[in-house]
């Protein structure tokens, strides 16, 4: 029962969190100095001209008859229409991007998280062995690579001088001209999107590597794994069936977070191999002051973060009953 | 003993299951969307017009691509709604102007073949071809010109405001023969229209009841639209029945680059065929390919200082002076530019030779009469700093936007500076901050600017330098304030004639440069690069980006 | 079972330099620290000034790393772009922890209360605010300057590493000596921070730690997408200018690389230290 009362608390929390996240989404774009207009800058571009402009976004309105424009539109899912990319509605852009970068974010995360696991049981496993200390080099060694610096290298290395891989883009534009069949298409997209994986994946395997390694060294001092070793249990039996569940409890939260910040966790490498995806998309919405596009990703960001929260909160009570008290 | 806990972690592990299903949907539901997908794009209207296959399309190779580059995405696509300078630079492809400008930026036919102005100068006539058609098979007719016309007048649309001021009415003469009177004579009506008039097809857009969102791009240009994706490329199709000429190649896709170095980069591993690179790139690794070649067209592009002439120091003319003289401009030129490009002296480039005044004041590097001048001003060095009588330091902030070449140049700016003790702050903010200060608010003492000129310089000099001009967001952002300049420019404004608007034009180019509110540093190059494509033909101010390069160039063989 | 306090703290240091792994990271980081300093004596240009060679020039016996795009003496830059990185990381660390130690003990202890809700709900929602626009917004407000980039980067990373200890928290206050030390009339205070605080004292510095290696990475991020001050050296920076003027697709390697391997270095000697002070939390 006691379960019950803490997944109701946390659902409220989520609540509460969610209505203030959507007050703030509205605020924080319009706090940037600058307005969506600052940016088309020409002599052609009489005071007039500029008003006329933003009156055609809507922003000539009272501020709070904005909001309340807002907050009508969220709930009929219609975020509004863009003002980098005009007039092209805000969902429309969102549909567009999401996907990809849920792909190529979402393949890394998940991919880094089983690499992590796996390796990083074994090295515990190993403790202090050859292979445990490369291991353990290794990650640290991934873990301090500026991510951004590496996608860049990588492009140069095998983008421009070996020219194994496309240096931009999520697919050839070949594609919207002349169709062709699906395997082609997904082996060209998969061949657009391993530079950038393997660049996402890089830090992400060193952090779950050593985490994981971590807490599998801290659940291999308990007792009731001298317990089943004493039983004469098979190593590898005590290692996935006991160890495994055990010591992923701090990796789950790891991997929770991760999860969470899915969306916006890639703009670097976004940036680095022009891959549209949503985190180039709010990182061009900003710096034009696109606030409708803003509001929408930002509601996406903030929803995905706080589902995520919410869900390793109840995974991390189902878990440690002492915290459900 | 353990029971409990093992059992519970199997419902952990079933939930992260569920989540790495979950991700699983969305990829398939990625892979299954984008496969019936032909154009990703939103809203916009993709035309495919069934009617054009009357036409014949043997002429035109096909399957071979021109893929472009920009740096700058598009805003809005719409002829008479568009936003951005990249926005004109795509709709140019699809729609054509009344007139259009030859080789030395003069007027030249365009949908009009010949014209006729009264002796006074207001009234144009216009003569079209009879061979233009709109992509969609209906005739171009002077009932489009003055339908847009006419709809410039009726609606705000943000570019169009001076157009619609001077058109007082339009007369359709017959089918093919258009007459438009001026509210004022104005010599530059031409080249206003060459710039940004576009004609758009009556029949389409005179049922339309919100110009403003209204997403159709049938034109009667060199291409078609084919489509757009936000942030990726926008792609066209060669119109095989375009009256100026068939253009040899099938499709030109514009791809979105968010930075020199993915340019470059497509360059080298040979997935671009034609971009502009902006002054200051190595053009080392490029020149040394062989299979990619560098052109260099007449730029109109000005580089430039521009000083609050209202706020301390710079309200201080002899200061400005100054400082024009203290700043080593070969040297900006030679590393922010790698001599890409020439030392600047009037407000106006000499690629517009019609209009350019060679005998300005000129600011050549002399620190001994930059230390005169601040002496004359009131200023005395002391323990190496500029002070004057009031105890106030020569000191100042220079605010630019965080990109290059201003950081470049910021940077050199300083140090040269700084060797007769004049002290700098550069202050770099985003470009869209750095705007609403320098343009909104005009907050600022000193900054960096550059223009690509239009081919009438009254559309620059006017908003630039003209007082009315000096109020927040308005573009006379060094707030310059000068009796006989804004009485010239008003007489400019008037001129029945070409001639005589370039008597005013040199006159406000000299006292501009006397009373050096810019300080004008390096006149800029257009530097394309090519690659398996010949036959380029450059144009003044548009360079390689003009219908008559794209109906020209012929893909290379090998 | 009840946890003793004790002074073993005081010994971390010592141990910590004792050790390959300790000293070697300890060592790196103190040689970017101060490498600024002596710049002048190892290389003759100033990392600032432009022209002191032809632009663009691979390395020579004149320029070690060769030069910019500006003319300027990549080397000097190199060894004088680490002091920043470290600054930042670290008064980011100091700050970040010392408002865990404030946010996350009350929020753990009263987690219960609604204090320690509301508490919670401002952890979550900071958590949850977009980085990039808070970003820009305070750059422009606050200015470059490195305070304000600490002040930024503490703002960005005290969520975390606060739920992480109030979790800790929480689930330590139910252990018996804690109910005892209440029982016995100890205030609230007196207990958080003289029974709980020590235990998750290493919760805490593992977690600095981690911030530390994840604000350099940051700043460094921050300066390569031009958000940060353009007119200081640092590691970052150089890598923004060098993308800007298309270094990297010209294959200017002396340019793009040592910056990357610098804060390599950095963040690895951090590592290192993370390691060793895991290692002697476990053994000790």
């Amino acid at each position: 029962m006691a379960f019950k009362g803490y997944v109701v608390q946390r659902v409220l929390f989520f609540t509460y969190s969610f209505i203030i996240l959507l007050l703030l989404n509205f605020l924080i774009p319009r706090f940037m100095p600058g307005n969506p207009v600052s940016r088309f800058v020409n002599p052609l571009m009489s005071p007039q001209a500029q008003h006329q402009i933003l009156e055609q976004f809507g922003l000539t309105k009272p501020i709070y008859i904005q909001f309340i424009l807002y907050v009508k539109n969220i709930f009929t899912g219609n975020f509004g229409i863009s003002f980098l990319y005009y007039p092209t509605p805000v969902i429309d852009l969102i549909e567009q991007r999401l996907p990809w970068t849920l792909f190529l974010t979402g393949t890394a995360t998940i991919l880094s998280a089983l690499i992590g696991i796996v390796l990083g049981l074994i090295a515990a496993w190993k403790e202090n062995s050859k292979l445990d200390n490369m291991l353990v080099f290794i990650s640290m060694m991934l873990r301090s690579i500026p991510t951004f610096w590496l996608g860049l290298v990588l492009l140069i290395l095998f983008g421009v001088t070996l020219k194994l891989f496309p240096t931009s883009g999520y697919f050839s534009t070949s594609f919207i001209i002349y169709k062709s069949n699906v395997i082609v298409f997904i082996g060209n997209v998969l061949r657009h999107t391993f530079l950038p994986l393997i660049t996402l994946m890089a830090y992400l395997i060193g952090g779950n590597l050593l985490i994981m390694r971590a807490s599998t060294l801290s659940t291999l001092k308990e007792d009731y794994v001298t317990m089943l070793k004493a039983f004469g249990y098979n190593n590898r039996k005590i290692l996935y069936s006991h160890v495994l569940k055990n010591a992923s409890l701090p990796m789950l939260t790891n991997i929770g977070i991760q999860m969470g910040y899915i969306i916006s966790g890639a703009v670097l490498v976004e940036a680095v191999f022009s891959y549209p995806g949503m985190g180039l998309l709010i990182y061009q919405a900003v710096l034009a002051r696109d606030y409708p596009t803003l509001q929408g990703a930002f509601f996406i960001l903030t929803l995905s973060v706080l589902i995520a929260l919410l869900i390793v909160d109840i995974l991390y009570g189902i878990l440690d009953p002492r915290i459900r008290r | 003993m353990r029971k409990n806990r093992l059992g519970l972690s199997n419902i952990a592990k079933s939930l992260i299951v569920i989540i790495i299903i979950i991700i699983a949907i969305i990829g398939g539901y990625i892979f299954i969307k984008n496969q019936n997908h032909t154009s990703p794009s939103s809203s916009t209207t993709s035309l495919f017009s069934t009617s054009n296959t009357t036409y014949s399309v043997s002429s035109i190779s096909s399957n071979i691509t021109l893929t472009a580059g920009f740096f700058e995405d598009v805003t809005s696509l719409n002829p008479v709604n568009w936003f951005t300078i990249s926005d004109l630079d795509v709709l140019q492809l699809i729609y054509n102007t009344l007139v259009e400008v030859n080789s030395t930026g003069l007027p030249a036919p365009g949908l009009a073949q010949r014209w006729t102005i009264s002796d006074n100068g207001s009234i144009y006539t216009f003569y079209l071809v009879h061979n233009a058609t709109w992509q969609d098979g209906y005739p171009v007719t002077a009932q489009d010109v003055a339908f847009t016309f006419e709809y410039w007048k009726k609606y705000h649309f943000p570019y169009y405001a001076a157009l619609a001021a001077l058109i007082k009415n339009v007369t359709v003469i017959n089918n093919y023969t258009v007459e438009v009177q001026l509210t004022h004579p104005y010599a530059g009506f031409l080249l206003e229209l060459a710039d940004i008039g576009m004609i758009i097809p009556k029949h389409i857009w005179q049922n339309v009841t919100n110009p403003y969102n209204y997403t159709n791009l049938i034109g009667d240009g060199p291409f078609e639209f084919v489509s757009r994706t936000p942030g990726v490329d926008i792609v066209l199709k060669a119109n095989p029945n375009y009256f100026g000429g068939k253009p040899h190649f099938e499709y030109l896709v514009i791809k979105i680059f968010n930075s020199v170095d993915s340019a470059l980069a497509a360059l080298q591993s040979g997935t671009l065929n034609l971009i502009e690179l902006p002054e200051g790139t190595n053009l080392q690794p490029l020149l040394s390919n062989p299979s990619i070649h560098i052109v260099t067209t007449p730029s109109t592009m000005i580089y430039y200082i521009s000083m609050n002439t209202q706020t301390f120091p710079f309200n201080n003319t002899l200061i400005r002076q100054a400082i024009a003289y203290a700043i080593n401009k070969t040297q900006i030129l030679q590393l922010a530019f790698l001599d890409q490009g020439s030392v600047a002296n009037s407000v106006i480039s000499p690629s517009l030779q019609y209009w350019y005044n060679p005998d300005v004041m000129n600011y050549s590097y002399n620190t001994s009469e930059a230390i005169k001048l601040l002496e004359e001003a009131g200023f005395h060095l002391e323990k190496g700093v500029w002070v004057n009588s009031q105890g106030q330091q020569l000191s100042f902030t220079l605010l630019i936007p965080n990109e290059a070449p201003w950081i470049e140049i910021a940077t050199i700016i300083k140090q040269q500076l700084s060797q007769i003790g004049i002290i700098v702050n550069i202050q770099s903010v985003d470009p869209t901050t750095w705007e609403s200060i320098v343009i909104g608010t005009h907050n600022y003492q000193m900054t960096l600017g550059a223009w690509r000129l239009y081919f009438d310089p009254m559309l620059f000099l006017e908003p630039s330098f003209d007082s009315n001009e000096s109020g927040p967001n308005g573009l006379d952002f060094s707030m310059f304030n000068n009796a006989t300049v804004n009485l010239l420019i008003q007489k400019a404004l008037q001129s029945s004639s070409l001639s005589i608007e370039r008597y005013y034009v040199y006159q406000i180019q000299y006292v501009v440069s006397q009373q050096v509110p810019w300080i004008m540093l390096v006149y800029g190059q257009d530097i394309w690069a090519v690659q398996g494509f010949t036959n380029w033909q450059p144009v003044p101010r548009y360079g390689l980006w003009y219908y008559t390069t794209f109906i020209n160039l012929i893909p290379s063989k090998g | 079972m009840e946890i003793p306090k004790d002074n073993r703290y005081l010994k971390i240091p010592i141990y910590l330099l004792k050790s390959v792994k300790g000293g070697l990271g300890f060592t790196v980081i103190l040689t970017f620290s101060i490498l600024p300093f002596l710049r002048s004596f190892i290389v003759k240009y100033n990392p600032q000034t432009v022209g002191v060679g032809l632009p663009n020039q691979p390395p020579s016996y004149a320029h070690l790393l060769g030069t910019t795009s500006l003319g300027q003496d990549v080397f000097s830059q190199f060894i004088s772009g680490g002091l920043i990185p470290i600054i930042v990381g670290i008064l980011t660390g100091i700050f970040t922890s010392f408002l865990v130690i404030i946010i996350a003990l009350p929020m753990g202890y009263y987690s219960d209360k609604l204090s320690g809700k509301f508490i919670a709900l401002l952890t979550d929602i900071f958590l949850v605010i977009p980085t990039l626009p808070l970003i820009i917004i305070l750059g422009v407000y606050l200015g470059p300057s490195v305070f304000n980039q600490v002040f930024v980067l503490t703002l960005i990373s005290w969520p975390f590493p606060t739920r992480i200890v109030s979790s800790q928290v929480m689930s330590l206050k139910e252990r018996g000596f804690i109910l005892s030390a209440k029982a016995c009339g100890a205030s609230d205070m007196k207990i958080m921070f003289e029974e709980i605080l020590p235990n998750v004292t290493t919760l805490i510095i593992s977690n600095t730690i981690l911030v530390i290696i994840f604000a350099i990475l940051f700043q460094t991020a921050i300066s390569f997408l031009g958000l940060g001050d353009p007119t200081q050296i640092d590691w970052g920076n150089m890598l923004y200018y060098a993308e800007q003027s298309g270094a990297i697709a010209n294959g200017e390697w002396w340019w793009v690389i040592p910056p990357g391997i610098g804060i390599m270095l950095l963040a690895f000697s951090f590592s290192l230290l993370f390691l060793r002070i895991e290692e002697i939390m476990r053994d000790y």
